[in-house]
């Protein structure tokens, strides 16, 4: 299926869906890939293997995408699902997002819960509730935040910063708690940071550390205590 | 819920002997319930809780599970609220002792045509059986437990409830409310039971998976 003009299109069972100038999908669809090159307006949701913007796309319901990749500009108003999600345009995402991997470049806005096995990010991002990921690398190139912050391996770092480009403003992480088994952290606002390994690198404020393992460095933490089985 | 019945993510941890990643990727994995985890602003200020014995309880089996070499998909399908899709015929529920002859019986009554039976009348059946075998409820409340998940299965289904057996003067009532909720009931009223549907659903997919006569 093919939207070159403008066109609209009912829900169904597709194969691949390309949409290069103005289309309008109405109701439920099941497609291989989905590609949008021009714009799209899906009122449904969107179940298929890939999903590829490259120019503008606003999901209504729920999207449940395989490899989604986000060049362009989307919104998604449900719940994103999938293998994996890339973003090096914009994205809004209302509902949560569950997948394996995510890699942020460009400007991500989350309203729900991110799951994931893998998190990178090296752009700018919100998340409105928890990080939860096996493994989270954080490159600073402008404000962060997430509610809280969960998993494994926790690394954030403050973005390279070249001599020619002009200064790119705040660029810090801010965070309710931060939890993880091994926190390495940078430029990072926080009420609670709790780990077994836990680091505070340059330009942090955190409020409580609380670690079972070590810590190491701390300078801009106000308390900071290891917990030790009372048992 | 009372503080003393709860315990926090700090203290879990310690006495479980599990890390943050752990825990975390069991919750991304569903295998602990998203309302088990209870925020409480303390002194140090917000820190997450969990209902202690039922949590205690489950980080037990998710461990003892993977001891034995299951994967965490298993695990979380095992521990999920979610039904069973096959159906089971008597015989496949008499095998593996998953429900009792009279609970049975009480079923079959009321629905004479039904040779299959679906995970979630094999529920009604299972919750009934536990409230006639612990003595909390007569046939007829038997019955009335039985229509009523029947029911309230729709509901049942998308969140985590607790069935409740009311009685006032020898009338009783079986009604479904959700598991968080405290229940204020008159003077004369009595709460005769209130069993969690989550762990009669686990109990019963345990009893279902076993193979026949074990």
């Amino acid at each position: 299926m093919r939207i070159a003009g403008a066109g609209t299109i009912s829900g169904g069972t597709y194969g691949n869906v390309t949409v290069a100038g103005a289309g309008t999908v109405r109701g439920d669809v099941d497609a291989l890939a989905f590609k949008v090159g021009g714009a799209v307006d899906v009122i449904g949701n969107v179940k298929a293997t890939s999903i590829v913007v490259n120019g503008t796309a606003t999901f209504d319901g729920d999207v449940d995408g395989g490899a989604v990749v986000i060049n362009g500009t989307t919104d998604v108003r449900g719940h994103l699902k999938g293998d994996s999600l890339k973003v090096s345009g914009t994205a809004s995402i209302d509902g949560p997002v569950t997948t394996q991997h995510v890699e942020i470049r460009g400007t991500a806005k989350i309203g729900g819960d991110v799951e994931a096995e893998v998190f990178e990010a090296k752009g700018v991002f919100s998340i409105g509730g928890l990080l939860n990921a096996g493994t989270i690398s954080i490159q600073l190139y402008g404000g962060a935040d997430a509610h809280d912050i969960g998993g494994g391996t926790i690394e954030v770092r403050e973005g390279k910063q070249w001599a020619f480009l002009p200064f790119l403003g705040e660029r810090n992480l801010t965070a309710d708690t931060i939890e993880g088994d091994t926190v390495y952290l940078e430029n990072t606002r926080a009420k609670v940071v709790r780990g077994a390994d836990v680091t505070i690198g340059v330009g942090c404020r955190i409020d409580l550390v609380e670690y079972t393992g070590s810590l190491t460095g701390s300078a801009g933490v106000t308390t900071s205590r290891k917990v030790e089985p009372t048992a | 819920m009372d503080p003393a019945d709860l315990i926090s993510k700090k203290d879990l941890l310690l006495q479980a002997g599990i890390s943050y990643g752990q825990l975390y990727r069991w919750k991304r994995k569903g295998l602990i319930p998203e309302d088990w985890f209870v925020r409480r602003s303390t002194f140090t200020g917000q820190e997450t809780f969990f209902p202690r014995e039922k949590m205690l309880a489950r980080v037990e089996r998710i461990l003892s599970m993977k001891d034995e070499d299951h994967s965490l998909d298993d695990i979380a399908e095992a521990v999920s609220p979610m039904p069973l899709p096959d159906t089971f015929t008597r015989a496949d529920v008499e095998a593996r002792s998953a429900a009792s002859f009279s609970a049975l019986d009480l079923f079959a009554e009321a629905h004479p045509g039904i040779t299959e039976y679906r995970f979630q009348e094999l529920l009604a059946v299972a919750a009934a059986d536990e409230l006639l075998r612990s003595g909390d409820a007569g046939t007829d409340e038997a019955r009335a437990v039985m229509a009523t998940l029947e029911a309230g299965w729709v509901v049942a289904e998308k969140t985590s409830m607790d069935l409740v057996l009311l009685r006032k003067m020898g009338v009783s009532t079986a009604l479904l409310v959700s598991s968080a909720t405290e229940l204020v009931v008159e003077s004369g009223a009595r709460v005769v039971a209130r069993v969690s549907l989550p762990s009669v659903i686990e109990g019963l997919k345990t009893r279902l998976r076993k193979p026949e006569g074990e």
